[in-house]
């Protein structure tokens, strides 16, 4: 029961939390994403498609990872080249994206009404670690994504604090102006944030169809993006803050699910609703001490 | 070596340069001065790379040259409000220098900056401060070692001296020196004639966008240069007249201040009167910062009494950060103040056309040069933002004016003009409280003085006036 308390926890956390990690870095450039929910829906479709065809997982991957790519490099050259309005270009993307993937989805696979389904990703067990008794199969016996969700977290977090690439990173999320005139390209490190959280939220999405439902759905991402975007507010733009906050946000679905499953009185969209609830509670709490970039959000133009 | 020819710069009806040919030869110390507003900022800007110029051509060693913002072209600069990444540590706006590169950040870059800091006789603020919280003679001194962290060809530096204690725009000045040894260009905008006299070795003199003359430095003197720059000085000022009682409009009683285990200020005791003003002589650091946040409620005593009696105005040393929100238009920059908010917004509504019409005669009457009160604040050059700032605090119609610094960035027809309006303001029987490093300032305006030394005061009499003694005791004096 806590054991699968505690894999569930982890699996749910795992989507959000490579896409938050994707965003971390955009915003340290200046750039708000909104589009993000979009670029995980398209991850999503383009994985379940590229498997169904081809049959393979690293392929399935890849294909995710590209259309999510080229989803925010539509938005880089909206944002970051012509300055559209970072919150209307997002949303924009994330109604194209939904319409595309919806009729496309039609379109290739027909309205058969059939659930179509493809292989899962399968975990990758970690030898002798998943014997550990409690923790080992809920941590150890997780999917690749989940170790490399982990794994960025790491690397994320001290690449940005401590190394001379995510300072120049902080600086054009602080004060473009300032940073171009110190010789950084504003635009390439914009354009660079925004195609790597593209891959992330790509891969974000593919777990999705991958790992959870194995097929595809019109917006099966359900506003998992928008939560990205939330979690990297409640971790106070850090990154093992934004983990954390994944966690808790993977451990409130996973509770909807058992409480959903043995709560039957009550109607289950009470339940569905619990994890937003809790993230928009942490939200209302957290949001006073802000550490958001200054220029979070703010067009760069050079004369 | 960068040359500029014809360079023209407009900014809606503002012409800003019209024009100007200009350059910075390699071993050789460039001043460029003029009036607030004469487009000394937005030349130093295009060159920089930070504007474009709507016509003209600037040509580097090897060509013309398309400038960039960046520092790639061996050209570093000094903006007037420098260009600092404020929610950053000191340490990290350094390290964004051109300081030896490595990955991971410390090191390197920090030893660097110390040696380079040692060499200018400029301290390091506390390790691991955020830039926000620095003071603006800190600010300038790393903006300063940051540009200097380039090794540039040609380094531009906009009014870096007005913020620097009297000892360190020595040195700093000396380092200069040593620059143009180096065989680099050095561009030094300054509103201080003596000091453009004794470093640089050509004046270019901008009126109104023009060039009006450039001479080299041993060809000219003080008086010349002011007469081009400004045409007629105003005459300077005369004694006082204040006949009225002198009532007790604010006064501070053994005021201590103590944060973080550091006494700020020790045993502040003094008393300004209707008609006075009186002046606080010092170093920055030296406890000024600690007296203003507690004459403006923003800190509480330690210990000790404040009394006032009457409205106080305050008129901030960084105009850019505290003052003005340079996005917002002049007139509603106005209302940032109580007082006239409260006058021009009494009930829900805004009476946005008195609102406007007052700043519209504000802008007049202190001859703050702007397209009108619809621009916004950053439209306004350094000097003619700190006017605005004046201009407004006065226009509250305080009993006690603070002011500090207040001089600092305007030219020399505008600081006297300003001198006599706080004589003037002080006459009609308010009182001023004036806060400056300047000593010539002080004596020339202040009925009675002090000196501020390590959160202390104490009494100025005729005697210190011997300039020499002073500037030991103030270079000496510092915190
Ligand atoms: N961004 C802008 N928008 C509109 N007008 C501007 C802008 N920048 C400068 N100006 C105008 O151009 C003129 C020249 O300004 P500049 O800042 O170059 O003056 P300055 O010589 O540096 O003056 P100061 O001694 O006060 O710093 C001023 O009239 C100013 O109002
Ligand atoms: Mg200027």
């Amino acid at each position: 029961m806590l054991e699968s308390f505690l894999a569930s926890t982890i699996a749910m956390a795992t989507p959000i939390l490579l896409a938050a990690l994707g965003e971390l870095v955009v915003e340290q450039s200046g750039v708000i994403n909104i589009g993000i929910e979009g670029a995980m829906l398209s991850g999503a479709f383009a994985a379940l498609v590229a498997v169904y065809f081809s049959g393979g997982m690293i392929c399935g991957l890849v294909v995710a990872a590209a259309a999510a790519l080229a989803v925010n490099a539509l938005l880089a050259v909206l944002v970051i080249n012509i300055a559209v309005n970072q919150v209307v270009a997002g949303t924009a993307l994330n109604l194209l994206v939904a319409g595309i993937t919806g009729v496309a989805y039609r379109e290739v696979f027909g309205v058969t009404g059939r659930a179509l389904t493809v292989r899962a990703l399968a975990p990758l067990p970690l030898g002798p670690l998943t014997r550990i008794p409690l923790l080992g199969p809920a941590l150890f016996d997780q999917s690749p994504l989940a170790y490399l969700a982990l794994l960025l977290t790491a690397i994320v977090g001290y690449a940005i604090a401590r190394t001379r690439a995510g300072l120049r990173l902080r600086a054009c999320g602080e004060h473009p102006e300032a940073a171009a005139a110190l010789g950084i390209n504003v635009y390439r490190m914009r354009w660079t944030a925004l195609l790597f959280a593209g891959v992330l939220s790509g891969l974000g999405g593919a777990y999705l169809t991958l790992v959870y439902t194995n097929t595809f759905v019109e917006g099966i991402t359900g506003g998992r993006g928008f939560v990205a975007l939330a979690l990297v507010i409640i971790g106070r733009w850090r990154a093992w803050g934004i983990a954390a906050a994944a966690l808790l946000f993977g451990a409130a679905m996973a509770l909807q699910f058992t409480l959903q499953a043995t709560v039957t009185n009550l109607p289950y969209q009470l339940f569905l609703a619990l994890p937003y609830l809790l993230t928009l509670l942490v939200l209302a709490l957290m949001s006073g001490q802000a550490a958001a970039p200054s220029a979070l959000g703010r067009s760069y133009l050079r004369e | 070596m960068l040359v500029a020819r014809g360079i023209c710069k407009r900014f809606g009806r503002t012409v800003a340069l019209d024009r100007v040919d200009f350059h910075a030869a390699p071993g050789e110390i460039h001043a460029l001065i003029g009036e607030n507003g004469a487009g000394k900022s937005t030349l130093v800007s295009i060159l920089a790379g930070r504007l474009a110029p709507d016509a003209g051509t600037i040509t580097g060693a090897d060509g013309p040259l398309r400038i960039t913002p960046g520092t790639a072209h061996g050209v570093a600069a000094v903006f007037q409000a420098p260009l600092l990444f404020e929610q950053m540590s000191w340490e990290e706006n350094l390290a964004l220098g051109g300081f030896r590169r490595s990955t991971r950040l410390r090191p390197e870059a920090l030893a660097a900056a110390a040696r380079a800091a040692h060499d200018l006789g400029f301290a390091l603020p506390v390790p691991g401060r955020r830039v926000a919280d620095l003071a603006v003679g800190e600010r300038v001194r790393l903006a300063i070692l940051r540009a200097l962290s380039f090794a540039p060809r040609v380094l531009l530096l906009d009014e870096p001296t007005g913020a620097l204690a009297p000892a360190e725009v020595e040195q700093f000045l000396d380092h200069l020196g040593r620059l143009r040894r180096d065989g680099r260009a050095v561009v030094l905008v300054t509103h201080r004639l003596g000091e453009a006299l004794t470093v640089a070795d050509r004046i270019t003199v901008l009126r109104r966008g023009r060039k009006v003359a450039e001479v080299p430095a041993a060809a000219t003197n003080e008086r010349d240069l002011a007469t081009l720059m400004v045409g007629e000085l105003p005459p300077p000022l005369a004694a006082s007249t204040y006949e009225g009682a002198p009532a007790v409009l604010l006064s501070l009683a053994d005021l201590m201040l103590e944060k973080d285990g550091r006494r700020l200020l020790d045993g502040v005791t003094m008393e300004v009167r209707r008609g006075e003003i009186v002046g606080v002589a010092g170093v920055e650091g030296n406890g000024q910062d600690a007296l203003i946040a507690i004459l403006a409620g923003l800190a509480a005593p330690t210990a000790g009494r404040l009394l006032t009696r009457g409205a106080l105005a305050l008129i901030p040393q960084d105009r850019d950060l505290d003052g003005l929100i340079l996005e917002m238009p002049l007139w509603e920059n106005l209302l940032l103040l109580e007082p006239l908010r409260r006058r021009f917004a009494p009930r829900y509504w805004l009476r946005r056309r008195d609102a406007v019409e007052f700043c519209r005669a504000l802008l007049a009457r202190y001859a703050i040069r702007a397209g009108g009160p619809h621009d916004p604040a950053a439209a306004l050059s350094g000097g003619n933002r700190q006017r605005l700032a004046v201009a407004r605090a006065l226009a509250t119609q305080p009993e006690i004016v603070v002011a500090h610094d207040i001089a600092r960035g305007l030219d020399l027809a505008a600081t006297r003009e300003l001198h006599r309006q706080l004589r003037q303001y002080a006459e009609s029987g308010r009182a001023v409280l004036l806060l400056s490093s300047d000593l010539e300032e002080i004596f020339q305006l202040c009925s009675r003085s002090y000196l501020m030394s390590r959160g202390r005061l104490r009494p100025l009499g005729p005697a210190d006036r011997q300039a020499g003694r002073f500037g030991l005791m103030l270079s000496g004096a510092q915190g």
